[in-house]
């Protein structure tokens, strides 16, 4: 499978580790924090290719998630990461979004990282991936 | 991003310089919360408040090591970090893309804008970095030792050296802990009822304080015998912050008011309005006991190093000693019931379960129950009515209160005790029987006689003594 930021992550020097090994395609449900027009430009874009200065002190494994699409396995699970993130900064809506969205993720999007405890995952996308396309938005929780 | 030329100061240098990043505390697709630390190791929060366009708002605030660790294991929020500052002052600094501060304001506290502070609820509910572990376990302990009572335990005469006898250790232990328990115990009980706990349970969550509130001893020497004493109130994170605050502020209390206390007259008068004479027997008279001048050892309250002597545990006078302590006899703590219920793998002995203790599964507190209960006899002193078949009825324990309600009789009970609500249970009934079979049928109603037949009915022998 092709990725879409693979050039990118070769001159980054990640390419090899990254994604990381036990990332693997998978057909399942995901929710992501979006600014409300889903075709805004800073939706779907990974925060490396948003703010590559922000991983300038950052591990070799930090880097390469920066690479990935941030998702959560449910509502729940967004939410209550969306509260806890507000509760400390008032204006987080500014920097992740203000609207939470809901879509599918199949098999050739490319591959995702195993769920941790707080339900999040990443997608690391290949290079045929559009989730513009597949994404709808839900709700708005900013 | 919010105008702050009316509320701040314009600060024209950035006043800290040769930072150096310890870590991000808090990252979500880019650093929310990070910790530097500058040459003169002062440590200095980053907090990412806003941004625009061309910069990154950071408020950027100092913060002392004990608050900082309170912050990361949950006892305070991030926003009394903020608003509960030493320095008046914070700096609000507009950082561009090439990560230059280009914009700083100086801030009173008070006049910073409510968007840029942090939520009631904002505690730390992420992982503490690695890099923060190790050094904040020795800081726990450093705290524990720093907030500590600190006792020196030396023999009065020189016959063992500096040995202490291990049996005055025993004494001086139990009894400092003794005093400490009876403190937290009343004073929990005096400052807070079940109200101040919505969705817990009152009793439950006092129990848990009196056991998450185990003396330790975070320190010791030998010689002649030294030892701090300290209550943990940051590892136990199951509590609410109010209730951790508490337990740190009521440690240090029970230093003040017990064992570093001087009786003069006004901490006296004081004490004495505080805590009624039971309360003040259960908490001074165990350190009275260690006191005392008959005592073959001392005590005396040192620095955190046992190095300097504070002040020597010394019996106080008669007429002081008689106020504080007066000759009462203290009544046994009455016993709060509760009910559980054990979940256990055993076999039928004479149809009877058996489990024994390892096979133990689970034991849970109910707040509910249905009881079955069945009887041949109704007694009740020397009172006795035999019954024809077994005789079944039910108790519901609904939070603390045992209820027997037998509408056939018109009985309702409700007891705190469940061997009480039985034995109230058979009284009635008993007494139910005498009256009817004492009364003249003419004179009873036609739902006494109802009454009267139904118990007639389920009786074979009556043996009423009395």
């Amino acid at each position: 499978m092709d990725f879409k930021y693979k050039n990118i992550m070769l001159d980054v020097g990640i390419a090899e580790i990254c994604p990381p090994t036990e990332a693997i395609p998978k057909e399942l449900q995901a929710y992501r924090f979006i600014y409300e027009k889903i075709d805004d430009d800073r939706n779907f874009k990974p925060v490396y290719i948003k703010k590559p200065q922000r991983f300038n002190d950052k591990s070799d494994v930090d880097k390469c998630s920066g690479f990935g699409i941030s998702l959560y396995k449910s509502e729940e699970h967004a939410i209550k990461k969306y509260t806890i993130l507000a509760n400390v900064v008032q204006n987080i809506g500014k920097t992740i979004g203000t609207h939470l969205a809901k879509g599918q993720i199949l098999n050739d999007f490319g591959v995702v990282t195993p769920i941790d405890d707080e339900g999040h995952f990443d997608l690391h996308e290949s290079d045929t991936c559009n989730l513009h396309n597949n994404f709808t938005v839900i709700k708005k929780i900013a | 991003m919010e105008n702050l030329s009316q509320i701040a100061f314009v600060s024209t240098h950035f006043p800290y310089p040769d930072l150096s990043k310890i870590s991000d505390l808090i990252y979500y697709e880019g650093p929310i919360l990070s910790h530097f630390i500058n040459k003169e190791g002062k440590d200095l929060l980053y907090l990412w408040i806003d941004s625009d366009s061309k910069h990154n708002r950071w408020l950027i605030f100092e913060v002392d090591r004990n608050s900082l660790i309170n912050y990361l294991y949950k006892n305070i929020s991030l926003r009394d970090l903020v608003s509960k500052n030493r320095k008046d002052f914070l700096l609000i600094s507009d950082i561009n893309e090439n990560l230059i501060s280009e914009f700083n304001n100086l801030i009173q506290k008070e006049n910073l804008p409510e968007i840029y502070l942090p939520k009631e609820d904002s505690y730390f509910e992420f992982s503490i970095p690695a890099i923060y572990t190790n050094s904040l376990e020795e800081e726990y302990l450093h705290s524990l030792v720093n907030d500590s009572i600190s006792l020196k335990i030396e023999n009065k005469s020189n016959k063992y050296l500096s040995a202490v006898k291990v049996d005055n250790l025993l004494i001086v232990l139990k009894n400092v802990k003794q005093s400490f328990t009876n403190f937290i115990s009343i004073n929990f009980k005096k400052d807070f009822t079940s109200e101040d706990f919505v969705n817990l349970n009152f009793d439950t969550l006092f129990s848990t304080v009196i056991k998450d509130s185990e003396l330790l001893m975070p320190n010791l020497e030998y010689g002649s015998f030294c030892a701090s004493f300290t209550t943990d109130y940051l590892m136990s994170k199951e509590i609410s912050p109010k209730i951790q605050q508490w337990r740190k502020d009521t440690f240090t209390r029970f230093k003040n008011e017990v064992i570093e206390a001087n009786f003069d007259i006004n901490s006296l008068q004081i004490l004495l309005e505080k805590y009624d004479e039971y309360d003040r027997k259960a908490i001074y008279s165990p350190i009275l006991e260690i006191s005392k001048d008959s005592n073959d050892y001392k005590i005396s309250i040192t620095d955190s190093s046992f190095k300097k002597v504070k002040k020597t545990l010394t019996p106080i006078s008669k007429p002081i000693q008689e106020k504080l302590v007066p000759k009462v006899q203290l009544l046994e703590p009455e016993k709060q019931e509760l009910l559980f219920q054990i979940i256990g793998i055993g076999e039928k002995v004479n149809e009877q379960p058996k489990i024994s203790k390892k096979n133990i599964l689970e034991t849970k507190e109910l707040n509910y129950a249905e009881i079955s209960q069945s009887t041949n006899t109704i007694s009740y002193h020397d009172n006795e009515l035999y019954l024809k078949e077994q005789f079944d009825f039910k108790v519901v324990y609904d939070r603390g209160t045992y209820i027997i309600d037998y509408s056939p009789f018109e009985i309702h009970i409700e007891n705190s005790n469940f061997e009480s609500a039985k034995n109230s249970f058979y009284k009635s009934i008993i007494d139910l029987y005498i009256h009817l079979t004492n009364a003249d049928e003419n004179q009873l109603s036609l739902k006494d006689i109802g009454f009267k037949n139904e118990l007639l009915n389920i009786i074979s022998i009556p043996n009423i003594k009395n």
